[in-house]
């Protein structure tokens, strides 16, 4: 059995869940494998933490007070079924007059529409995912020193991370082409914000899932930009695979909402630095000013 | 069986003492499952939706699969249903802290951990991790509450533990 298929099959192996055949397949398998072996201890001892949590003891609220609610809601039901009739009445009729306008919206853009270069290198760029399912950790990011060093020197702590991962500075116009995508930072800036270095970094193995990951067409690439404010300060930018794990080390890290958004977030008295899953990749903004900066960079990211 | 099927069927022909018997013999599960999902503030208010849904709904019930795998599906629609809808309307709030690798490990205990970290990962993935680790059910069972093919269950959970461990380990996890 190929690793591939049985890291596909190892949690129902693990749950016992596979037929004789199957389990004894994945059973050989595991024995010669190391990956697969510690993916399994791994399960295990995830398996043994969920037996300790103890789920907080409740009482169901009184029947009294439910019954009132549901009295309540079924007394609500058959209006609300009369109503519903009748707005379905009158929406079929909106709904005929928008369709048709969607459809000769859709005609009228295919008939306009030229592919975009990033549409064509996407579809072009055929990654292959190994070792994506295999269980391998991604390796972890570590922003701690750049964000440290950033407010004393940021293009020198840019460098310097950069040259961690063998960045390489090129056009944004170059970066594209390695990425197979249309990096955040070229869609949208902030007014009055100039992108003053490009770099492509390689990181580690990302262990990305198909579809969620950056890697360009020579391995796994990352975007660290440099962008330069109107009075000529700056921030930086780093856009990487959505699975690839980034820390920001021993700083003091918070987990805030903002919306719909989960991001860690490290204050210091010079500024603060963010991460959060942006639309396609993850992303990272160091040297930003306070929360309204931050606020702009989720709004396009 | 929690409930006998004499009581599915008086409870089906709207008496209260039967329905009754069905809310507090299910309360509780439905409750922890429903908290998983949609959080702690929530969970009280969406349990009882799920009931609402649950006892009025009750003639749609085949009897194709256990009573109390309908139930913990009626309480999965439902929690997700709430889900989307919070996440179509988003309120803007700090969370609370999660603090710094270093110290979170001397913040939490252990199964704490476990909850922080489920909350961390995709609402769908901890529904099915939830089922599984917690609710113990089988992958046919999981496969009905979810809606999905039982052969996608394994998948799902593959996914599930792989993220709960990489939010484990980013929360200073020792294995």
């Amino acid at each position: 059995m190929r690793c591939q298929d049985a890291t596909e099959l190892l949690s129902a192996y693990f749950d016992e869940e596979l037929n004789d055949s199957d389990a004894a397949r994945v059973r050989q398998h595991v024995q010669t494998c190391q990956r697969c072996q510690t993916e399994l201890q791994s399960f295990e001892r995830i398996h043994v933490l969920a037996g300790q949590f103890q789920e907080p003891k409740i009482a169901a609220p009184s029947w009294e007070s439910f019954a009132a609610r549901l009295q309540v809601s079924q007394q609500q039901a058959p209006q609300q079924s009369t109503l519903l009739t009748e707005r379905r009445r009158s929406r079929t009729k909106d709904v005929v007059i928008i369709v048709a306008a969607l459809a000769a919206s859709v005609l009228i853009m295919l008939a306009v529409r030229r592919p975009e270069k990033s549409d064509r290198q996407t579809d072009g760029h055929a990654h292959s995912h190994s070792s994506a399912m295999a269980g391998v950790m991604p390796t972890l990011i570590d922003f701690q020193e750049v964000v440290s060093n950033f407010q004393h020197d940021a293009m020198h702590a840019s460098e310097a991370f950069s040259a961690l991962y063998a960045g390489e500075e090129v056009s944004i116009e170059n970066a594209e082409q390695k990425l197979g995508y249309r990096p955040q930072v070229k869609q949208a800036l902030p007014a009055g914000v100039q992108l003053v270095s490009t770099r492509v970094l390689k990181l580690p193995e990302c262990n990305c899932v198909e579809g969620e990951c950056l890697c360009g067409p020579n391995g796994c690439n990352c975007l660290a930009c440099v962008c330069e404010r109107p009075d000529g300060s700056k921030f930086m930018l780093v856009e990487n695979c959505k699975s690839q794990k980034t820390s920001f080390g021993d700083l003091p890290t918070q987990l805030v909402r903002r919306g719909n958004r989960e991001l860690k977030v490290t204050q210091t008295d010079k500024g603060l630095a963010a991460s959060w899953e942006g639309a396609r990749a993850r992303m990272t903004a160091i040297g930003l000013r306070d929360i309204s900066e931050l606020d702009g960079l989720l709004a396009s990211n | 069986m929690l409930v006998s099927e004499d009581v599915i069927e008086r409870a089906c022909r709207g008496e209260p003492d039967a329905q009754r018997e069905i809310y507090e013999a299910f309360f509780p599960r439905v409750y922890r499952l429903v908290r998983r999902i949609v959080g702690e503030s929530d969970a009280d208010d969406v349990s009882q939706d799920a009931f609402v849904q649950l006892l009025s709904k009750l003639n749609t019930f085949q009897g194709n699969s256990e009573f109390s795998t309908w139930v913990h599906r009626v309480a999965v629609n439902q929690s997700l249903q709430h889900v989307r809808s919070r996440n179509r309307h988003p309120t803007e709030m700090l969370h609370e802290a999660a603090m710094a690798n270093q110290n979170t490990r001397q913040q939490y205990g252990l199964a704490e951990l476990l909850d922080v970290a489920m909350r961390r990962i995709d609402v769908e993935l901890r529904t099915i991790f939830q089922l599984k680790e917690v609710d113990g059910l089988a992958y046919s069972e999981i496969a009905q509450v979810v809606g999905i093919p039982e052969g996608t269950v394994g998948s799902r959970l593959n996914r599930a533990r792989r993220e709960l461990q990489n939010q484990l380990l980013d929360l200073g996890w020792e294995t």
